[in-house]
């Protein structure tokens, strides 16, 4: 196994790739992300990184081939399945997708994740004509958390449709909440609470640029610990920058 | 929401039930269980109508609430006008609405 350095035109190490010997298969080390010191990324929040890297490119075309890619393993049977059988088709086949893409997400991440797939699709008390989780959902999800790499894990919920919904919690009952459709296509909403009033934003866009079309909220609001540098966004998202010829107090 | 539900989410008018505040939620967890299959990770989530109507007259979405009762279900009622696709109407009633969240089956007594 041996480490090699890709460089971007800038002479900037933007990650490194470690090709796994027996494999083949060259495994991508997104960690070098965090690495970058500010001096070089502009103060930009290092999230915003991620979009423009060659690695993450790659990756969801990797995603891309694996939704097309029908799920192994599961039992084909000539009998109509029980509802018990359909969800654990179901949440067998999202973890199956899941871990395909495993070695870009926490071991811990991994397995909560399994475990609200679990306690979302529980025979007990599911509702007749309800959709199990649709793979071309999931796929999305996994694309959009796969870029975003929150720190912080969601609430999850599942549409009658069967479309994953995540949702962030911060602050004072500030919410982000992310509908995974299929093909990509995701769909947000943000409430957040600026003193008494109350604002919402809502968007829809694909999910390569969810974290682009997030970056004025201050996604680190949302996907950091509380512990970690977390600023609530307030009205003023942008900062204006100085007209060349404004004086400037010293 | 689902598409079979015409625009109208339902939901349980707990005056209907006399009684104290805890007696009125068992009841209508009662009633919701003759119609709807209550699992152990239902949960009730409790709404004022005026605030409701508020929220959503504000938020562009003016609703309308109206008792209407079913069979098993005495106390159901419809909140008209919901969009069930409408994300921002959504975050609105969950963020504005609705609260607490209570646990439905924990009101069922065995």
């Amino acid at each position: 196994m041996h480490r090699i350095a890709a460089q971007n035109s800038i002479n900037l190490p933007l990650y490194q790739i470690k090709q796994i010997g027996l494999e083949g298969r060259p495994r991508i080390d997104l960690k070098a992300f965090d690495t970058w010191p500010p001096s070089l990324t502009n103060g930009m929040p290092h999230y915003s990184q991620a979009i423009f890297s060659d690695a993450i490119r790659q990756l969801g075309q990797y995603i891309d081939k694996l939704k097309s890619r029908p799920p192994t393993g599961v039992l084909v049977q000539d009998h109509h399945p029980s509802l018990g059988e359909q969800l654990f088709d179901a949440t067998a086949a999202a973890k199956i997708q899941t871990a395909q893409v495993a070695m870009y997400l926490e071991p811990k991440w991994r397995e909560n994740l399994f475990r609200q797939l679990d306690l979302l699709h529980d025979p007990d008390g599911w509702e007749g004509g309800d959709l199990p989780i649709q793979q071309a959902s999931f796929a999305t999800f996994l694309r959009a958390i796969c870029q975003i790499k929150p720190r912080r894990r969601p609430g999850l919920g599942l549409s009658s449709t069967g479309h994953l919904v995540a949702a962030w919690v911060s602050g004072d009952d500030d919410r982000l909440i992310i509908e995974f459709l299929p093909a990509d296509s995701v769909r947000w909403v943000i409430t957040r609470h600026i003193g008494s009033d109350e604002e919402r934003f809502v968007g829809h866009t694909r999910a390569p640029r969810l974290l682009e079309c997030l970056t004025p909220f201050a996604p680190d609001y949302w996907f950091s610990h509380e512990d970690e540098a977390r600023v609530k966004p307030t009205r003023r998202t942008s900062r204006r920058k100085a007209h060349p010829l404004q004086k400037t107090s010293t | 929401m689902r598409p079979t539900d015409g625009n109208a989410l339902s939901v349980n008018w707990l005056e209907y039930f006399p009684g104290t505040p805890a007696h009125q939620l068992i009841e209508s967890a009662r009633a919701m269980g003759t119609i709807k299959n209550v699992g152990k990770n239902s949960a009730f989530a409790i709404g004022q109508v005026a605030i409701v109507k508020d929220a959503c007259a504000n938020a562009g979405f003016p609703v309308r609430v109206l008792y209407a009762p079913s069979n098993g279900n005495p106390s159901h009622s419809l909140i008209k006008n919901v969009i069930e696709d409408d994300l921002d109407l959504m975050a609105t009633l969950a963020s504005r609405a609705c609260f607490p969240v209570i646990k439905l089956r924990n009101q069922i007594p065995h």
